[in-house]
């Protein structure tokens, strides 16, 4: 049974990365492509144009590149970057590390922050939220705006404000990676934040916990033991918050200057780097569909 | 509750406005100092995509890696004089068909074998091979051909000894070591084109200033010093940087993280003010010292008379449409404004310092021409390209055009060029190969490469041809201008716009910064000034 699904899911997940590929690559095939942008207006004169694609392998049939691409990537190979032809794999390596430190603040905090916080907020038994308390959770919404805009304030912020007061000195770097955690968290944190709130809400609703009041448990004890069925409950949002993680890294990096995977996107999205685009969405979509599955078999 | 709150809110506030206060930074306006030691980093605008001086020379942004790693045989200052870098002498002989060149003995290639003129023979027979436009600067040597398919090798090219050479033409080429004086003819170690594929074409080994070290896409690009190189630098490292956002490169150079860096369009204003010294740099930078040099650069708009929307306007009508455009847009005003004079006006399709004579302006014609309603102004998106089509509608809506901007990415841009899906589109090009105006009657010639993007005029190819074979320069000018001035009257292809300066901005202690006759940056005298100068 457990095999089953296992095996249900992986070609679930195999399946979804096929369509992801197919249809990036459909668009992508259609626009100008790797060599058009190296050349710029050169690329007018048609002969340079058509050995530079020769130079580049983007010059054959369509399908027999997508073809190509996945036999190679089921052998393990990434291919090369369009864009200074360096192996895909050494690429992300190189830019893993400045992703993962951003990353690993990001999912501290979700862990360990919101739910908690949120647990406080709502009393046990408290149904509805008060006017004054509705007030004070005012600025939590802001986390819910664009969060590009959200990356624009804070680079601002940095750079109209900080960057210069804090030039040389060694609060420079941390106080610039703490507001690009910030602005990568701001989204999830929200989201995360206002679905738990909404969650102990309808708890509270629920027998029980009168229950165990009742039963002489203290508020302490019982938001304990509404935290942990808060997580369970909360388990379907992980896909959501995957991707808002996603798209908060691919802003906060490009703004802040961080030379990660996010950053490694857009630069191949500009210049047309079809094969490091690939690999770079697979990826995302693999953590993403899986995170998906992760839900699936739990509710 | 509700009072404690708003106090709340209020201290919060208050709190946050006093602490930016606090942080706003209060007189400070010395730069940085430099990056230290004996380094020297420069800033890129992105990611380049090779060092192979063929494929490299082709993308405006993989030209300082082609520079740092490799380098010609010599180089044409701003006065047009030729400076030897890897050659000793170049001389061609009174009657055009031979140029002989003496290499220096003492260059090396990164590995540390020495430079041979069978590694220059290799490295002209590459690009002749290839199919950069620019090859026609080899196309007189002795069994070229006329193209490729034709062509038995460059057998005039004659290897005397491991130094010298003499190379035997076909017809006169009296400017011929001015054509090689470019990156696209650098000298490379023969057969290192052909070996493992390593990125950024760094398996191919050349003998510029430094060589590479470490090369990171969409980080940094480390070379360090050649000693091999004929002019050695006393800087060990060069490190480029990629930042693509114009405020993160200003911040960089302000917080020494890079030595120079490039100021292209609303950056000049942001980094410099006009002075009765000239261009200097403001406050917040001050300490750095600004470079300018006139480029090979045109900026101008192209029109394509075969779109639905300029279609019906007769042939005979384009040149009044062109004159009442170029009347109205105040190019001298535009110069002034957005790049503090660090631009010329041109009215004629060859800019100012790649001819002897600059086109007067246009009159406007006694024909009203019919114009159409309304159009579509195609531009890159980039700020300065916005900017300046902006400027485009406003001015140009007195004459009852109706403008429409729509941004485009470069490639897109390029895309809608090349199918000619476009009415009209503002472009920049800018020419590295100091051949005069050569290069821009490519847009002209009917089988130039860039005549799609122009318009064929017949007999401008053979009136170049022949004026590149006088041998009196002051003739061979006159000759040139000619053509130009051919061109002039006769196309409706370009609107010229301006040519814009190379504007730079670097810290006192980078010496040697060479633009070379087109404005083009070369690292082969870079030097950073040690406490012992």
């Amino acid at each position: 049974m457990l095999l089953r699904r296992f095996t249900s899911g992986v070609a679930r997940v195999a399946f979804f990365l096929l369509l992801v590929d197919l249809l990036l690559f459909a668009i992508f095939d259609l626009l100008p492509d790797a060599a058009v942008r190296q050349l710029g207006i050169m690329a007018i004169d048609h002969q340079l144009l058509e050995a530079t694609r020769e130079r580049l392998g983007v010059d054959g049939p369509a399908y027999e590149r997508f073809a190509t691409f996945w036999w190679h990537l089921m052998q393990g190979n990434l291919g090369r970057s369009l864009q200074g032809g360096y192996p895909i794999s050494d690429v992300l390596v190189g830019h893993t590390t400045v992703t993962v430190a951003l990353l690993v603040p990001v999912v501290t905090i979700l862990l360990v922050i919101p739910i908690p916080l949120a647990s406080f907020w709502i009393r046990p038994g408290e149904v509805a939220v008060n006017k004054a308390k509705r007030l004070l959770v005012l600025p939590v919404y802001l986390g819910l705006i664009p969060q590009f805009l959200v990356a624009v304030i804070l680079f601002a912020i940095w750079s109209g404000l900080l960057a210069d007061y804090l030039s040389g000195t060694s609060l420079a770097a941390t106080t610039r990676w703490t507001l690009a955690v910030l602005s990568v968290v701001s989204m999830p944190f929200t989201l995360l934040f206002l679905a738990a709130v909404e969650t102990f809400q309808s708890a509270n609703r629920q027998r029980f916990t009168t229950t165990y009041r009742m039963l002489g448990m203290s508020r302490f004890q019982v938001r304990c033991r509404l935290m942990r069925n808060g997580w369970l409950a909360l388990r379907p949002l992980a896909a959501r918050l995957t991707l808002t993680c996603a798209t908060g890294i691919i802003f906060t990096e490009l703004l802040f200057g961080f030379n990660g995977l996010g950053r490694l996107l857009v630069n191949a999205l500009r210049a047309s780097d079809l094969n490091l685009m690939r690999v770079l969405i697979l990826i995302m979509s693999l953590v993403v569909l899986t995170t998906s599955e992760f839900e699936r078999r739990h509710t | 509750m509700m009072k404690r709150v708003i106090v709340l809110c209020l201290i919060v506030f208050v709190c946050v406005i006093g602490g930016v206060y606090s942080l706003w930074p209060k007189n400070r306006t010395d730069v940085e100092t430099s990056s230290g030691g004996q380094q020297i980093a420069i800033a890129l605008e992105d990611n380049p995509t090779s060092m192979d001086p063929i494929a490299g020379s082709l993308d405006v942004n993989s030209y300082p890696l082609v520079v740092a790693g490799h380098a010609p045989l010599s180089l044409v200052d701003g006065n047009g004089e030729l400076i030897m870098v890897i050659a000793e002498s170049i001389e061609v002989s009174d009657d055009g068909l031979r140029c002989d060149i003496a290499m220096n003995p003492g260059a090396r290639f990164w590995d540390g074998s020495p430079v041979n003129a069978a590694d220059v023979k290799y490295s002209f027979e590459r690009v002749w091979q290839s199919q950069h436009p620019h090859r026609w600067v080899l196309q007189r040597i002795r069994g070229a051909g006329t193209d490729q398919e034709n062509s038995t090798g460059l057998s005039g090219i004659e290897v005397l000894d491991d130094h010298h050479l003499a190379i035997h033409f076909d017809l006169p080429d009296p400017d011929f070591p001015f054509f090689i004086s470019t990156s696209l003819t650098s000298v490379i170690k023969a057969g290192t084109d052909s070996g493992k594929e390593m990125p950024l074409d760094q398996g191919i080994i050349g003998c510029g200033p430094f060589r590479p070290a470490s090369l990171t896409l969409g980080d940094e690009f480390v070379f360090i010093r050649n000693e091999g190189f004929t002019k050695p630098s006393r800087a060990e490292s060069l490190v480029l940087r990629v930042i693509d956002n114009p405020q993160q490169r200003l911040q960089a150079f302000h917080d020494g993280q890079v030595d120079l860096i490039r100021l292209r369009g609303p950056m000049i204003a942001e980094a410099a003010q006009l002075t009765k010294n000239g261009l200097e740099p403001i406050r917040r930078f001050q300490g750095a010292q600004i470079v300018r040099r006139p480029a090979n650069e045109l900026t101008f708009v192209v029109f394509n008379w075969k779109s639905s929307k300029l279609s019906t306007i007769p042939i005979e009508q384009r040149q009044a449409v062109l004159a009442a455009a170029s009347v109205a847009w105040p190019r001298q005003e535009i110069a002034e404004r957005f790049y503090l004079g660090a631009a010329r006006p041109v009215y004629g399709v060859v800019p100012p310092i790649a001819t002897v004579k600059t086109h007067p302006p246009l009159t406007a014609s006694d024909v009203s021409p019919s114009l159409p309603n309304s159009f579509s102004l195609l531009t890159p998106n980039d700020p300065d390209s916005r900017r300046l089509a902006s400027a485009i509608r406003t001015q140009l809506v007195n004459t009852g055009w109706s403008i429409k901007v729509q941004n485009r990415d470069l490639n897109q841009l390029v895309g809608q060029l090349l199918e000619g899906d476009y009415t009209a589109s503002v472009f920049w090009i800018e020419q590295a190969i100091p051949a005069g105006p050569i290069p821009w009657m490519m847009f002209f010639d009917p089988k130039g490469s860039f005549v799609k993007l122009g318009q064929p005029i017949e007999g401008v190819g053979a009136a170049i041809e022949q004026a590149r074979s006088i041998l009196d320069p002051t003739q061979r000018s006159l000759r040139y201008q000619a053509v130009v001035d051919k061109v002039n009257q006769e196309q409706t292809a370009f609107l010229p716009l301006l040519s814009r300066e190379v504007v730079l901005m670097k810290r006192p202690n980078i010496q040697g910064v060479f633009l070379d006759q087109n404005g083009v940056l070369y690292f082969t005298f870079l030097t950073v000034a040690g406490e012992d100068q």
